[in-house]
């Protein structure tokens, strides 16, 4: 971009420089050519009014005024011989270059008289070309500095827009990544440049309130229900405790097991919103991946075994990252919880992490179902429940909280096929978010 | 015990009052922060049970007045704020902190433990922990039942120094999930369940009585000696 730039506007120097030079010289060249008519004309005029021997006087008349820089005449008999400057002339009319025997370059015009005389009248071209020497010499010298300035001055502009296209990039990812109150940079300079940008952040903007607004509405809803569906929690284990008939209880028992299914269903969608809408700082701990994989998989595997199923941990290099213990071993889990729960017995969980480009990854793979390529995007978001899932029980939020966790840690989580089973692969790229100022 | 309760939804009081009153456990209740912070000031109380987001003054505020002023009771939040930085501002001042709904067994065995924590009879710091004829020694990492030692895995030894230490209480599911595991999130699997079975298997089968009892509805207690 920025050599494009440098050389296109050395190219545009170059050729200014070459039509300068080309215009002056013609322009010269066609001054001397018309001293040489004009003089020609005037001559003719008094040959044709007095004859060959008036214009003989008239020539011999100049030959003596102001020698070094006279036009030069020549006139010749019909036998060959010439008078005055004695200029070979060529035997026919009109406009022609000689060189003199000095090396100097004569432009000529030769005229036919009656009688078989020739006329020629000569201009030395010496200045013009002196002057274009001069004027190429310039044009030479200056070429260096133009090509300098020409390329420094491409070099700044194409880097200036280069940097103002790298701003808007880094932030159009940033807005990608989550930050919607992120904003485009405004230069100020008021050119069309900051007019375009303008007007991306007034889109930003509308865009911003739209999903604040759905998101405010959610939360209220999740949170405006939990208080009812808390109050009938709180009367049906009132209830519970009154009640002497065993089949009743029974049954109300599992109406509040009920409640708290559609409870944690609350839980998790308030804490998606939460991490979604970055408005709280998350802690900035360092958590060894390796320690939490293995706590995960100790706290789960009894559970597993008793589903008749297994779960291992596989190459774990020591891995650090940055963030909430807490939400990373609530994605670990929820990881784990996915793939034992929509698999059959017999199936093998393996925990894994380590690095890739010197950044850490998580792991959880197993050798279960697994899910059509088609529908592996899908299943993060919210709801999303295959089909075959829905007889087992979960609220279909579980990946989209472990997206949410991970994406509040720069990191993304990647569903593969596992040949055969399901990989979750959760990579780390970035630090996740400055540190917040202090928790109060 | 007496506690005090500063709560403005009435039936949420009712319910937790009428709760404690069942065992005899004396309430006072206010339903906003003023008069709460008035209460707390005129008597002397085992544990506060505040809620967060309370008319006149939240509860956070009349939290920060009391322990400034050198009031040391422990206190647990009852909260339908369930943010990840919430509860790490309610436990910079509260002993515990309960997210709304919850059941009211969670709640009392929360508030026991804050209580006997407050007032230990056995100090975090004993080595040694008994109860009947179970020893464990956390220097030693070793456990023994009428003097045969029993091999258990580290998940295991800690879930079982919880419930020593808690002797006596009810500790419940969520209650084990956060001190043994360091789990805040409520797992859809029965983690504690399986383990707690598993502990059952070593230390309680061959022997008798049988020391892990489950507290139906609340969660698992081992029994004091007395």
């Amino acid at each position: 971009m920025t050599v494009l730039a440098a050389t296109i506007i050395i190219a545009c120097m170059i050729a200014i420089g070459a039509l300068i030079y080309f215009i002056v010289r013609d322009d010269m060249e066609d001054q001397l050519r018309a001293q040489v008519a004009a003089e020609t004309s005037q001559l003719l005029g008094d040959y044709a009014d007095d004859g060959l021997s008036e214009l003989r006087h008239d020539i011999s008349e100049r030959l003596d005024r102001n020698p070094g820089a006279r036009l030069q005449y020549t006139l010749q008999n019909p036998e060959g011989r010439s008078v005055f400057d004695r200029l070979p002339l060529p035997d026919k009319p009109g406009w022609s270059r000689i060189r003199e025997e000095g090396g100097n370059e004569l432009l000529l015009q030769t005229t036919r008289l009656q009688d078989g005389y020739w006329l020629g009248i000569a201009a030395d071209t010496r200045s013009v070309r002196e002057t274009a020497a001069a004027l190429r010499h310039t044009l030479l010298i200056t070429l260096v500095p133009i090509i300098l300035l020409g390329g420094l001055a491409g070099a700044i502009i194409s880097q200036r827009f280069l940097q103002r296209v790298e701003r808007l990039k880094r932030t159009a990812d940033r807005i990608g990544n989550g930050a919607l109150s992120a904003r485009m940079p405004v230069s100020g300079s008021g050119d069309d440049f900051d007019g375009l940008i303008i007007t991306i952040n007034r889109m930003l903007d509308r865009i911003e309130e739209l999903v604040h607004d759905v998101r405010h509405v959610s939360t209220n809803i999740a949170h405006d229900l939990r208080t009812p569906l808390g109050r009938l929690r709180q009367k049906l284990e009132t209830v519970a405790a009154e009640e002497t008939d065993a089949e009743a209880s029974k049954g109300i028992e599992a109406a509040i097991g009920l409640l708290d299914e559609i409870l944690v269903t609350f839980s998790a969608l308030l804490r998606i919103a939460e991490l979604e809408s970055q408005s709280a700082p998350i802690d900035q701990d360092t958590v060894a991946l390796p320690d939490l994989l293995r706590t995960v998989a100790e706290a789960y595997e009894p559970a597993i075994i008793e589903r008749g199923q297994h779960i291992d941990l596989s190459t774990i290099a020591p891995c650090d990252v940055t963030g909430d213990r807490q939400l990373l071993a609530q994605l670990v889990a929820n990881l784990v919880e996915n793939a034992s729960r929509h698999n059959d017995e017999n199936t093998r969980i393996i925990l894994s992490c380590g690095h890739q480009d010197g950044h850490p990854w998580l792991a959880v793979a197993d050798n279960g179902r697994g899910i059509e390529a088609e529908a592996l995007a899908d299943v993060v978001k919210p709801f999303h429940r295959l089909d075959k899932s829905r007889s087992s029980p979960g609220s279909g939020l579980g990946l989209s909280l472990v997206a949410s966790i991970a994406a509040r840690h720069g990191a993304t989580l990647t569903l593969s096929d596992n040949a055969c089973g399901l990989k979750a692969v959760v990579q780390f790229h970035s630090e996740p978010e400055a540190r917040p100022s202090q928790l109060r | 015990m007496r506690l005090l309760l500063v709560e403005d939804d009435r039936d949420t009081a009712d319910y937790i009052i009428r709760g404690f009153r069942e065992t005899g456990d004396v309430v006072d209740h206010a339903s906003d922060g003023q008069n709460g912070l008035m209460l707390a000031t005129d008597a002397s109380y085992d544990a506060f049970i505040l809620d967060r987001m309370l008319p006149r003054l939240d509860g956070l505020k009349l939290l920060s007045m009391l322990r400034a002023g050198g009031d040391r009771t422990p206190a647990i939040f009852l909260t339908a704020i369930d943010g990840v930085a919430d509860r790490v501002e309610g436990l910079e001042l509260a002993e515990d902190y309960l997210v709304k709904p919850f059941a009211f067994a969670e709640l009392r065995a929360r508030v026991g433990v804050l209580i006997r924590s407050h007032h230990p009879g056995q100090k975090n710091t004993d080595t040694i922990l008994r109860a009947h004829d179970l020893t464990l020694d956390r220097l030693k990492r070793s456990i023994t039942r009428s003097g045969t030692p029993i091999d258990v895995q580290p998940t295991e030894f800690r879930l079982l120094e919880y419930l020593l230490r808690h002797k006596g209480q009810v500790v419940t599911r969520t209650m084990l999930l956060e001190n043994v595991w360091d789990f805040n999130f409520d797992p859809r699997t029965n983690i504690v369940e399986t383990h707690i079975s598993r502990l059952r298997a070593k230390i309680d089968r061959g022997f008798t009585p049988d020391l892990i009892k489950t507290v139906r509805g609340a969660g698992y207690m081992i029994e004091d000696d007395a």
